[in-house]
């Protein structure tokens, strides 16, 4: 394309704005928006269960009153959905009263019911780890070194 | 004959013969210049026989033997017994043994000077025994079941637990399960290949230490063996993340609404006039940010900003942004336009090239039409790609120093969340984000080199720290002992003999939150899989040892009573020698 008359040079930004800006403020915001998470026993009560089985630590009080929670959060799912939770529901309720010696097979069946009722979670950026190495820090230097 | 002598006391051997000649020569001189010189000769040559004897007696000579030539055949498991037979035809003599690697090889492997291996080959921590014997590798079939498997036992929550490997099967049908912990399944696949290469997938739902399982079924569902998998699923961790864009735009909107809402610390300024900002602060408290520096970009882990606003920072601030990455690790994310792809820039020197698609179709989700600028990346050394299509790269990243700067040439990227593929969204952006951010410096790394971890069995781990002097205690509380890596003074190894079966851990006792678990399985357990490395292991080390045939010479001594006679008739005679005349 040729050229054909003239084009003015761009303006400056600082010539440009010059209108009045006493009026205008910074503006902030602070908002907490990070989701708390609604299944956090049931997640809690999965794990209890495999250090119940690997580790055979005797079952508290405190426990069964974790189950009991993780009972009323799985209840609210099993509203939307009663076919696929009430067994686990049942087991889990029973497991919070009762005082019995806990079978193997019975708790395997109450975390597996547990772990499929969990929602996915959502995918998330992570924060990785990395060791400090002499080893590294050379190869980045020499990387830097040939650039 | 005599090329046959040697002697013990090899060492000893002139010392001893100067100092004999010197007692003879004294004994010579004595016999000179006392009494008669009628028997001199016959003293002479009698002290001299009596001092060759008494040097042989301290020097003890020795016959070399040649041993006689044997082979042996050592079996290990999943040998052929057709191999045997004609090994044993063409092998005369051959000795045969079953390996076991809880018995001492020692004894079979003394009398032998070839060995045939058959079978898997034998544990690599009996490699030692076999130095310095011709040793011949002959592997048996490939085992069946699972022979190779890949998967990530440390992964995050919220990840998927990926299992890849290959099957080997020579029958059609089998399944092959996920279980999870509790024993209900989560993925399966049939295989219908002779060489199968299944992969697995389930998500990860909580953290904690779990035994997932893989079992394998007939056609029928008959389960035919169970195998577990330990997976320890860490934490997700945070990102506090700064945000800076020249004017609000809708990518910006949407993906701080995503980071905001999984937790991340978040801290958008948006420009909204000369020298007036917009700041919203997410799950953090409020702080003023009016120009980068490296003191102020210090707590962030990575920056999220647009190419214009990139363009018009101010030579202070640039040089603050540099430094924050080459020397803090920064992570930076440039939301670039046409003009960034088009120009090099002196920050991020990452390099584009036209392409006239403004759609793409990324390998991890054929089915979903991407929008992108009209760019590709420009394929250059240090490049490490993200995402890819085909052959072209769409997003990537280049380390300067400590940190990373990245970017991609897709845009528009809400337009998913709008048509309700927020999955996809969330994996794209998990992608992008997560290699770029700031890394968490650990001081300590655990790591080991063992597939399978078995019972009673070496269990070799490394562990790279600064510590000048690293303790590592077993559960039990006992110390191992540490060998430090001669070039490398923080990389240690040590080794241990797990005794029981299922989680165990390591701990670093001047730090007690440097834990390292490992599980032991039982040696049931993924028996193909470790006769596969084993045999690839034994292929490696016995076709690189490449040993002479050496013959096997052992020295027989000789009796030293038979010098002893000659001396002592010798010196009898010199002692009888002047009664005689009496």
């Amino acid at each position: 394309m040729h050229r054909i008359g003239f084009d003015p040079p761009p303006i400056k930004e600082n010539i440009r704005l010059t209108g009045e800006l006493k009026n205008v403020k910074n503006y902030r915001k602070t908002e907490d928006l990070e989701k708390t998470d609604i299944e956090a026993n049931m997640r809690e009560t999965v794990a209890l269960i495999e250090r119940i089985i690997t580790e055979k630590i005797p079952v508290s009080d405190e426990n069964r009153t974790l189950f009991g929670k993780a009972g009323n959060e799985l209840a609210q799912k099993a509203i939307d959905e009663p076919g696929a939770y009430l067994g686990t529901l049942q087991q889990l309720k029973w497991l919070s009263e009762s005082r019995e010696k806990l079978q193997l097979n019975q708790l395997r069946s109450i975390q597996s019911g547990l772990l499929k009722a969990l929602t996915k979670l959502t995918e998330n950026p992570n924060r990785g780890k990395e060791p400090l190495s002499t080893l590294n820090n050379l190869l980045l230097q020499e990387l830097e070194r040939n650039d | 004959m005599i090329e046959n002598l040697d002697f013990i006391h090899q060492k000893w051997l002139w010392t001893v013969i100067i100092g004999g000649i010197i007692i003879w020569l004294f004994i010579v001189i004595l016999a000179w210049f006392s009494g008669k010189k009628s028997r001199f000769l016959v003293k002479t040559l009698a002290a001299f026989f009596a001092i060759t004897s008494l040097v042989l007696i301290i020097i003890k000579p020795a016959i070399t033997k040649e041993q006689n030539v044997a082979t042996g055949i050592l079996l290990t498991p999943g040998y052929e017994k057709s191999v045997v037979d004609s090994l044993q035809n063409v092998v005369e003599n051959a000795v045969i043994l079953n390996y076991n690697p809880k018995v001492n090889l020692s004894k079979f492997l003394d009398s032998l000077n070839t060995v045939r291996i058959l079978g898997n080959g034998i544990k690599n921590y009996d490699f030692w025994q076999f130095k310095g014997i011709s040793t011949t590798f002959l592997p048996g079939k490939l085992p069946q079941g699972i022979i190779k498997l890949n998967y990530n036992n440390q992964p995050v929550v919220g990840d998927n637990l990926e299992i890849m490997g290959l099957f080997n099967n020579s029958k059609k049908g089998h399944q092959l399960v996920l279980q999870d912990p509790g024993g209900a399944g989560l993925d399966s696949t049939v295989v219908d290949k002779k060489r199968f290469n299944f992969r697995l997938v389930t998500p990860l739902k909580l953290t904690g230490k779990f035994v997932y399982k893989l079992v394998e079924k007939d056609s029928l569902g008959n389960k035919l063996n169970e195998n577990f998998l330990p997976v320890q699923i860490k934490p997700s961790k945070t990102f506090n993340i700064l945000i800076i864009n020249d004017f609000p735009t809708f990518e910006t909107k949407y993906l701080k609404d995503y980071l905001a809402e999984m937790g991340h610390e978040v801290l958008i300024r948006s420009k909204l006039t000369k020298d007036r900002y917009k700041f919203e602060y997410f799950n953090r408290k409020q702080v003023a940010l009016y120009s980068l520096s490296q003191a102020a970009l210090e707590s962030f882990d990575l920056l999220i900003i647009d190419s214009q606003s990139l363009k018009i920072l101010s030579n202070s601030a640039r040089n603050g942004l540099k430094e924050a990455i080459d020397q803090d690790g920064l992570g930076v994310f440039v939301q670039g336009n046409n003009a960034f792809f088009t120009e090099a820039r002196d920050l991020t020197s990452l390099k584009f090239k036209s392409d006239q698609n403004t759609t793409v179709r990324l390998d991890q989700f054929p089915s979903i039409a991407l929008t992108k600028n009209s760019f590709v990346f420009e394929k250059s050394f240090g490049l490490e790609p993200v995402q890819n299509s085909k052959d072209n790269i769409i997003s990537g990243y280049r380390r300067t120093g400590n940190g990373r700067v990245g970017t991609t040439v897709l845009e528009k990227t809400y337009e998913l969340l709008l048509d309700g593929k927020r999955d996809v969204y969330t994996r794209l952006w998990t992608e992008l984000l997560s290699p770029l951010g700031k890394k968490e410096i650990s001081a300590t790394r655990w790591s080991s080199q063992n597939g399978v971890i078995y019972k009673d069995e070496p269990f070799t781990f490394h562990i790279y720290t600064n510590l000048t002097e690293p303790a590592v205690e077993t559960e039990a509380g006992n110390r191992i002992a540490l060998k430090q890596d001669l070039e490398l003074p923080e990389n240690w190894e040590g080794r241990t003999y797990p005794q029981r079966q299922g989680w165990n851990h390591l701990s670093l006792a001047q730090d007690s939150t440097q834990v390292f678990n490992y599980f032991v399985d039982d040696s049931l357990h993924w028996k193909s899989l470790s006769g596969y490395a084993t045999m690839a292991e034994n292929k490696r080390f016995f076709n690189m040892e490449n040993v002479s045939n050496s013959r096997k010479i052992s020295l027989e001594p000789i009796d030293l009573w038979w010098f002893f006679a000659v001396f002592l008739v010798c010196m009898g005679f010199l002692w009888l020698e002047p009664k005689w005349d009496e």
